[in-house]
């Protein structure tokens, strides 16, 4: 077998290099990741690293420190493995390949970078996202439902998370000072250490049983929806429930058309957005809930004729979306989000777009 | 050929926010100095051999050490030599680093912006390469990084100024719909920060088109 | 009235070149408004050479965004031609038809916007290239009015 030379011909002044051993050292680099990993991931489950596990007989070996906390050390060498195996594996993937066959799939003009990726493109239409996520949620009464965009379902699923993996981390400090002092042996650094702990875990919980309180209060929300994809100039039925206890001062229904750009700003990433159209499809006032029951109502939401359709790309995007607020009477108002895909008509516009553009940009009556 | 005189709303529509990134991205400018004048791609890579093919290119957020880096890459590659143009997000990227120094020519330039994300460790083993193959580096930074300074980019509202000069169809908007008071303006609002201010304008411009044409 | 069939020579770039080309594109629709799926038909004339020898020819159909993101590029269509005894059926007078996609559509945005263009590259001898770009509409979507809220 021929090595690849690491210094090609001279021609004159220069020489050229090699490809393969660019990709060699980068392997290196992310085989000694591997290496590391392994060896620390090693350490731990050996016992090597002073962690006991517990023996058939039930009895930990190294006292205070178990299992759990093991685990909880095995993420670091994880992520070594992770980073560095999936380094290797793109190696490997496009060894022997020009660097035209590989720019040509990175098609990245300027500085080069693992930033960015295109979005999924619905079959036959480019530059359309897909809306696969959008209809695989059947509805009860109409043909989809919705899923909710909403941050608040994420920061709360964040904070319940937090709470328990550091209450977990809590508990097991906790059982290791509890064992020292019955013992006999008074670690202070590890007392001092769980006082600030519990804090935090105390901290986390009332967090997160605030906003679970407040999120059961108002009550969940479901949008669906008679048809999906959407194009312009369709109308549609679509089924609002808002769950909850109370009453709702207003429950509003808003059509909103969103514009996305992100630009690499030197070492960050800055993300620009601007809502280009609103249109208010419905408002409810004085709405009140039963309790263990809810607000259920249909109305016809229409996309205007001449209305630009779902775009993306790597940097750029154009999101149609359906936006709830509802202003309970005892509680903060909310605001939940249920992203839309709206694909492009086949014909233009109607006589009527420009009418139907300028309320749609102003927020009048749907 | 002259356009018929009520074209001028349907050419209109094809022509650009001249402060889109289109035409303001690093790179897609012509690198200044502070007070507008071209820097001379030529004379810094020059410079360059003699700091002894490793030196920084320092700055500000938005002062365009970028848009310079990119220029004297081009500027290199018309002399024939061969160039990476590295961006960093972390010291992660020291493998795309060691690509482009073990992969490359010995001899061959390689830029490489945002320096401090790479970390101690990284920065001096990528340094140590850089002198085992023969490779000059150029990088961007903000601040001090242990390497001779190339060029320090500084920006002034005169910078400001010379690069709007310089957009594209400024017959058609320039005193028009953006004026010298606006951009003035903007740079003091974006606390010289050249990219900043460039953005304000986009949105002003955008405002302000979009009122004439009856679209606002 | 209309604007004229024929694209001026339009945004242009030549890398360090003596001669001074220009590409004169003549679009078939009148305004060069363009539906998804519409036939495109496209014919230009290069002049200003300046007794250049050409070595390539590339045409296109892309789109690409602008404003305040980072550009985006799709290509629709791409030929190259560089085979010695095809270049005189490209330049300086060429011509190609193509039929146009179902998306993306053009679009007048606030802070993205979508545009469709041709685009003809000639390559020369000494490996220095010219492009010169011409817009068109693709879809009719009217323009994005101001926005009612920005954030970044």
């Amino acid at each position: 077998m021929k090595l690849p030379r690491l210094f090609g011909k001279k021609r004159g002044h220069r020489r050229t290099g090699s490809e393969a051993w660019g990709s060699f050292a980068e392997g290196l680099f992310y085989s000694a990741l591997v290496a590391a990993g392994l060896l620390f991931g090693g350490t731990v489950l050996t016992g090597a690293a002073g962690i006991g596990w517990p023996t058939l007989e039930g009895e930990d070996p190294s006292g205070g420190w178990n299992w759990w906390l093991a685990i909880l050390l095995l993420l670091i060498p994880g992520a070594l493995l992770a980073f560095g195996g999936s380094g290797l594996a793109r190696i490997l993937q496009g060894w022997g390949k020009s660097q035209e066959r590989r720019a040509a799939a990175s098609a990245s003009v300027g500085l080069r970078d693992a930033m960015g990726h295109a979005a999924d493109e619905a079959p036959g239409h480019p530059g359309v996202p897909t809306c696969d996520d959008l209809v695989n949620s059947p509805g009860t009464i109409l043909r989809y439902r919705l899923p909710i965009e909403s941050p608040e379902s994420w920061t709360l699923l964040g904070l319940g998370l937090f709470a328990a993996l550091w209450n977990a981390v809590v508990l097991v400090l906790a059982l290791g000072a509890g064992a020292d002092l019955l013992r006999g042996q008074t670690d202070w650094l590890l007392l001092a250490l769980l006082a600030g702990f519990v804090a935090i875990g105390i901290g986390g919980v009332v967090l997160f049983v605030r906003m679970l309180v407040l999120t059961t209060a108002v009550g969940p929300t479901q949008v669906e929806i008679s048809d999906h994809p959407l194009v312009p100039g369709g109308s549609y039925d679509m089924l609002i429930g808002q769950g909850g206890t109370g009453s709702l001062r207003a429950l509003e229904l808003y059509l909103e058309l969103e514009e996305f750009a992100t630009f690499r700003q030197g070492t960050d990433t800055r993300t620009d957005r601007a809502v280009v159209g609103r249109e208010i499809v419905k408002i409810w006032t004085d709405v009140p809930i039963a309790a263990g029951g809810r607000f259920e109502t249909h109305v016809t939401l229409s996309i205007p004729s001449s209305a630009m359709h779902s775009f993306a790309s790597e940097h750029n995007a154009v999101k149609w979306r359906v936006v709830v607020i509802g202003r309970p009477e005892r509680w903060p108002a909310f605001i939940r989000v249920f992203p839309l895909v709206v694909f492009p008509a086949d014909a233009n516009g109607s006589p009527d777009a420009a009418v139907e553009q300028d309320a749609f940009a102003a927020g009048g009556p749907g | 050929m002259n356009p018929p005189a009520d074209c001028g709303a349907a050419v209109e529509r094809f022509v650009g926010n001249p402060f889109s990134t289109r035409h303001t991205s690093p790179g897609r400018i012509e690198s200044l100095d502070r007070d507008g004048n071209p820097l001379e791609a030529g004379r810094l890579l020059d410079d360059l051999a003699g700091l002894g093919g490793r030196a920084a290119i320092r700055g500000r957020h938005g002062s365009g050490k970028t848009t310079l880096l990119l220029r004297l890459a081009d500027a290199a590659e018309r002399r024939g030599e061969r160039v990476a143009r590295l961006r960093v997000h972390s010291p992660w990227d020291l493998a795309i680093i060691l690509r482009a120094l073990l992969g490359g020519r010995s001899g061959s330039l390689v830029c490489i912006d945002s320096w401090e994300k790479l970390g101690g460790p990284a920065a001096a083993l990528t340094q140590l390469l850089a002198g085992l193959r023969g490779s000059r580096i150029i990088v961007t930074t903000h601040g001090g990084c242990g390497l001779p300074t190339l060029a320090a980019c500084e920006t002034s509202p005169a910078l400001l100024a010379a690069i709007v000069r310089r957009l594209p169809a400024r017959d058609a908007w320039a005193d028009v719909v953006i004026g010298d008071d606006d951009v003035a303006a903007a740079f003091e609002r974006a606390s010289g920060d050249v990219r900043e201010a460039l953005f304000m304008l986009y949105d002003l411009f955008e405002d302000r088109s979009r009122s004439r044409s009856g679209t606002g | 009235m209309r604007t004229p069939q024929v694209s001026p020579p339009g945004d242009s770039q030549a890398n360090g070149l003596t001669a001074s080309p220009r590409v004169m594109v003549h679009f078939d629709r009148a305004g060069r408004d363009y539906s998804a799926r519409q036939q495109l038909v496209i014919h230009y004339d290069i002049d200003g050479l300046g007794g250049e020898s050409v070595r390539a020819v590339e045409r296109s159909v892309v789109w690409y965004t602008e404003g305040k993101g980072e550009e985006d590029l799709g290509v629709h269509w791409f030929e190259r031609i560089d085979r010695s005894e095809d270049l005189p059926n490209v330049c300086p007078r060429g011509g190609f038809e193509i039929r146009l996609p179902m998306s993306p559509l053009s679009y007048e945005g606030v802070i993205v916007k979508v545009r469709w263009c041709v685009r003809v590259r000639i390559f020369f001898i000494d490996t220095r290239d010219f492009v010169s770009e011409h817009v068109f509409d693709l879809g009719g979507i009217l323009p994005a009015r101001a926005p009612l809220e920005r954030l970044s």
